[in-house]
């Protein structure tokens, strides 16, 4: 259970903390908690998560085919210069 | 005793879900040793696992606001399904009425205290949608049974569609509690002008001592 955090009810909280009303005191508390298992905003955490994941999943096959054009690039460089040599 | 002091003071949230399994266990444990009688209770059939799960939030609900004490030990018996919200809202109007009085001549006669807080918990709960429960304090060692007690309500208002519990409770404690043996003794002061004399203090004792002055060759 998750104590819902609620302005109104924090403020009549605290009116009701301990009030003199000659005779006797009376002090109240009013509080409201969800009891869904799973709230919104864990709902919304989760799902941010899985978007960061998908990303971090997205730019590494990036990063990985960045990685392989380069290499590509390096041997064609390589394999140029070889010929060239080669020709000479 | 069916409430008793909490040594672990806040690990309430982590044991959540391991006090629902274990009171949901327990429940089933008792249907099973003797069924009857589980086909009603105030929560509903507890043979339904809804009306055990809203057993449980009623549970939780009062270790989460009293976090001193441990409510484990309770049963649906200890709970009542109240009827319509209005009684319910007659019976909180009724307690609190001096309550009005205090926030009007506080913060004035624009809005009374009791509109506020049904407005407010309205709000936070959408109050025709709630199922009420109350909790009446029976037993030794819970918070509702100080010396100077003199009244109290624990109301839970249920919203199913909204998963959402908003729990209402008030009390009221005599303002003379702890000062009787105080007042005795102020009492005595105002009689002496503020101290015992010393004829009140030593009583028989000093009349026998006074026969003896008497005697004596002073």
């Amino acid at each position: 259970m998750k104590l819902l955090v609620h302005h109104d009810l924090g403020a009549l909280n605290a009116f009701l903390t301990a009030v003199n009303v000659g005779d006797y005191v009376v002090s109240g508390q009013v509080e409201s908690y969800s009891c869904a298992s799973r709230p919104i905003d864990a709902l919304r955490k989760q799902f941010v998560k899985r978007g960061d994941a998908g990303e971090s999943r997205v730019s590494r096959a990036r990063v990985a085919r960045r990685g392989n054009r380069r290499a590509r690039e390096t041997r064609d460089e390589e394999g140029l210069t070889n010929d060239g040599l080669r020709a000479r | 005793m069916t409430v008793c002091a909490r040594d672990d003071v806040g690990k309430l949230a982590g044991t959540d879900k391991k006090l629902s399994r274990s009171l949901d266990a327990e429940v089933v444990m008792d249907m099973a040793s003797s069924p009857t009688g589980y086909g009603t209770s105030p929560v509903g059939p507890l043979t339904d696992s809804s009306s055990r799960k809203t057993l449980i939030y009623l549970i939780l609900t009062l270790n989460h606001i009293y976090p001193d004490y441990d409510f484990s030990n309770l049963r649906a018996q200890h709970f009542r399904k109240e009827g319509m919200i209005s009684s319910v809202k007659t019976d909180i109007d009724t307690m609190l009425m001096e309550i009005d009085k205090v926030w009007a001549a506080r913060y004035g006669d624009d809005q009374p205290f009791l509109e506020v807080l049904w407005k407010t918990m309205d709000d936070a709960i959408e109050l025709v949608d709630c199922d009420v429960y109350s909790y009446k304090a029976m037993s030794e060692g819970d918070p509702f049974t100080d010396e100077g007690h003199l009244w109290s309500f624990n109301y839970f208002f249920y919203n199913k569609k909204l998963k959402r519990i908003l729990f209402f409770t008030a009390h009221a404690s005599s303002k003379t509690v702890g000062l009787d043996s105080d007042s005795d003794l102020d009492d005595a002061s105002q009689r002496t002008g503020g101290y015992n004399s010393f004829e009140e203090s030593c009583g028989d004792d000093l009349k026998d001592d006074s026969l003896m002055f008497d005697e004596m060759d002073m």
